[in-house]
């Protein structure tokens, strides 16, 4: 079986966030929006060449490069950054995540705005 | 690690003349070990902190044990006020807590902070830590293994599902963290104190976790790891939190 594209995997993945963000699950959903996220963004630097290699920060990086570059309209760097942290408050400390402020459905908008980006570049 | 062999290492700081010189010496293995392109975020983050008039502040995690990857990021423990960090580096993860919080936490059994105090390189210090430190050597409060296994319990439920996607990337990521957590609650049960993520392999292997050891090592270190390696990956996590358990008895 062929692997899924990077931005079907993207839009996947936000299809099983939004019923938690629908439940203010908040564990679920930053767990599903954090690599929904990371995968839409891997597919526009895939598509331009950009190595986006293993780390977090590296994704996180590459986000503000397509951004700056006007490849992406929005820099998606410091969403990327949230949902990681918040990630590993919840599952690595147990805690509430920090949302710095933000609804859930804020940051679901922002994530599905990037699985679009994704969706309207050809895979490589 | 063994637990009596790291409290005495506390011991044998927490005087003030000791905790001196494990300043001194902490200076000197920053240098050391801090890779050169990350020397101005370094710069940055404690120039920040005493603007701030923190009390104290610890380079933690892999860098502080000469083990770090090409996944680890620049941790620290911050003992003050918030310091903003949003304009910086993605490598930075600055986990910030008050003094009271800084205490509360060592008696509640995170593990994190007293890793941070036994393992981390001290920046700066104007005192809480030393008195941290102390009440770790007098109180000795043992990490809460089953604080971890309940952590562990949640992240391998997903790592099983991220698998189940089909997206090798996020199943590895999401493998790492719930075998590294599933790690450090069996490692914690039978009183042993875990090291940084790269140091985990070796110490499932030393109590004989070879199975687990090889998963861990695996997917910290190879790029890209099968997704059915991975669903076997996510059972070894199963176990090691099974023995988690009552590993006391088996250790």
């Amino acid at each position: 079986m062929a692997p899924r594209s990077k931005a079907l995997l993207a839009r996947e993945h936000l299809d099983r966030a939004l019923p938690a963000v629908a439940a203010e699950d908040h564990a679920e959903a930053v767990a599903w929006l954090f690599v929904s996220l990371e995968a839409a963004i891997v597919a526009v630097a895939d598509a331009h060449g950009l190595d986006t290699g293993r780390s977090h920060w590296r994704k996180a990086e590459v986000a503000a490069e397509l951004h700056a570059t006007g490849v992406l309209p929005t820099d998606y760097a410091d969403t990327l950054k949230l949902l990681n942290e918040a990630r590993k408050a919840v599952f690595y400390e147990g805690e509430d995540p920090d949302l710095g402020g933000q609804s859930l459905k804020d940051i679901a908008s922002t994530v599905e705005s990037a699985v679009e980006q994704a969706e309207q570049v050809p895979a490589r | 690690m063994r637990a009596q062999d790291i409290l005495l290492g506390l011991d044998a700081h927490h005087t003030p003349e000791a905790w001196t010189h494990r300043l001194q010496r902490d200076a000197g293995e920053i240098a050391r070990r801090l890779p050169p392109e990350l020397l101005e975020l370094h710069g940055v983050v404690v120039g920040r902190a005493r603007d701030a008039a923190a009390h104290a502040l610890i380079l933690s995690g892999s860098t502080a044990r000469s083990r770090r990857t090409a996944i680890s990021d620049l941790d620290y423990h911050l003992i003050g006020p918030q310091i903003f960090t949003r304009d910086l580096s993605s490598q930075l993860d600055l986990h910030t807590l008050t003094p009271t919080e800084l205490d509360a936490h060592i008696l509640a059994g995170d593990d994190f902070v007293q890793w941070s105090l036994r393992f981390g390189l001290v920046v700066f210090d104007d005192g809480h830590l030393r008195r941290a430190a102390a009440l770790i050597a007098n109180r000795r409060p043992w990490p809460d293994a089953d604080r971890k296994r309940q952590h562990a319990a949640r992240s391998v439920n997903l790592a099983r599902r991220m698998v189940a996607s089909g997206d090798e990337d996020a199943a590895l990521e999401q493998t790492r963290t719930a075998l590294s957590l599933a790690a450090r609650a069996r490692l914690l049960r039978a009183g042993v104190f875990p090291g940084a993520r790269d140091e985990l392999p070796q110490q499932l292997a030393d109590l004989g976790l070879l199975a687990a050891g090889a998963a861990l090592g695996s997917t910290i270190h190879d790029n890209a790891v099968p997704l059915a390696d991975l669903a076997l990956a996510v059972d070894l996590c199963d176990v090691l939190i099974s023995t988690a358990y009552d590993a006391a008895s088996i250790a």
